[in-house]
């Protein structure tokens, strides 16, 4: 089967074009990245960036879905610019594509904002893939750094007491939990639970104390490696 | 983070990112043969080529200034 006869879009189901912006400054990977996406279904390249400040800008003008970034570029870095843009407009899933396997870089990006984490070799099936799943809320790493990954919150995990953590939560708190994994806004988890928004966010400050993390991403992890996350971190 | 070696961060910028973009056009050739646009092929093994001719040309400049920096500290072990 070809790339570009996969399936479209999100868990949601929903037919809509992805907007994605390539950002890195190797003009001739963006190239060839660029031809290869647009053979797949659904994906559409709205734009593209050589630096972390052109990125940012062309994402917001072009009103991205997607954005696969690069940490190495000239004047603003990738995981800069991953935190500068989710403030401007934290609906925008952020992938980094990069060389750097280094976990040191993948908790920088994920403490950044990002909600996934792909390496160059990957093959464009797989970015595609990952597009599709942040673009439907979900949270994605590449296999071969998985690993490091979930030891450091296993790491972080044992060094909570048992009365800590996970048992501590309530139901909603649960359920907060698994939306936040799943990428969701405060506004949606209030409307998906009939809650007011201010609500979720205190609900949330709460949630962060129980479980020893300090935002939504390490929240997401948390979930994901506590097993409570509506859907994993991506195995093949 | 500590701040990476001079030459890892070369390696990383130049050589790696070479060779992804030389990945990525196997992976266009690949793609271009299964939608039977065999035309356009040549180009981008061109594209391919010069890729890989960049990243020998890297690596043959990184090995020199290795082999500098090898024969100041055989001639100044205090350094």
């Amino acid at each position: 089967m070809l790339n570009h006869e996969r399936e479209t879009r999100s868990s949601s189901g929903s037919n809509d074009t992805i907007r994605v912006v390539l950002a890195d400054d190797h003009q001739l990977f963006r190239q060839g990245l660029k031809a290869l996406l647009e053979l797949e279904r659904g994906i559409t390249i709205v734009g593209e960036a050589s630096d972390g400040l052109e990125v940012q800008r062309v994402s917001l003008e072009q009103n991205a879905h997607v954005v696969l970034m690069d940490i190495n570029m000239p004047i603003v870095d990738g995981l800069s610019a991953t935190r500068e843009l989710l403030r401007a407009n934290p609906e925008i899933g952020v992938i980094i594509l990069s060389m750097h396997h280094e976990e040191g870089h993948v908790f920088q990006a994920l403490r950044a904002g990002a909600r996934g984490y792909l390496l160059k070799t990957s093959r464009v099936s797989e970015v595609a893939g990952a597009v599709r799943a942040v673009s439907g809320g979900l949270s994605l790493l590449d296999p071969t750094i998985t690993n490091s990954v979930v030891s450091e919150f296993k790491r972080m995990s044992s060094k909570q007491t048992p009365e800590d953590g996970l048992g501590q939560l309530t139901e909603t708190e649960i359920k907060i939990l698994q939306h936040v994994s799943a990428g969701m806004s405060n506004k949606e988890i209030a409307q998906k639970l009939s809650l007011a928004e201010s609500t979720v966010k205190n609900r949330l400050s709460v949630l962060f104390e129980k479980i020893g993390v300090l935002d939504r991403t390490q929240a997401a992890i948390y979930a994901i490696t506590h097993g409570i996350a509506p859907t994993a971190v991506q195995s093949r | 983070m500590p701040a990476p070696h001079p030459l890892a961060r070369r390696i990383h910028d130049r050589v790696l990112g070479l060779l992804g973009t030389a990945l990525m056009k196997t992976e266009m050739c690949e793609t271009l043969g299964q939608l039977g646009r065999q035309d356009e092929i040549p180009a981008t093994l061109i594209e391919l080529r010069s890729a890989l001719e960049q990243t020998v040309l890297e690596l043959r400049e990184i090995m020199a200034e290795l082999r500098t920096a090898e024969t100041v500290s055989l001639k100044n072990p205090a350094a």
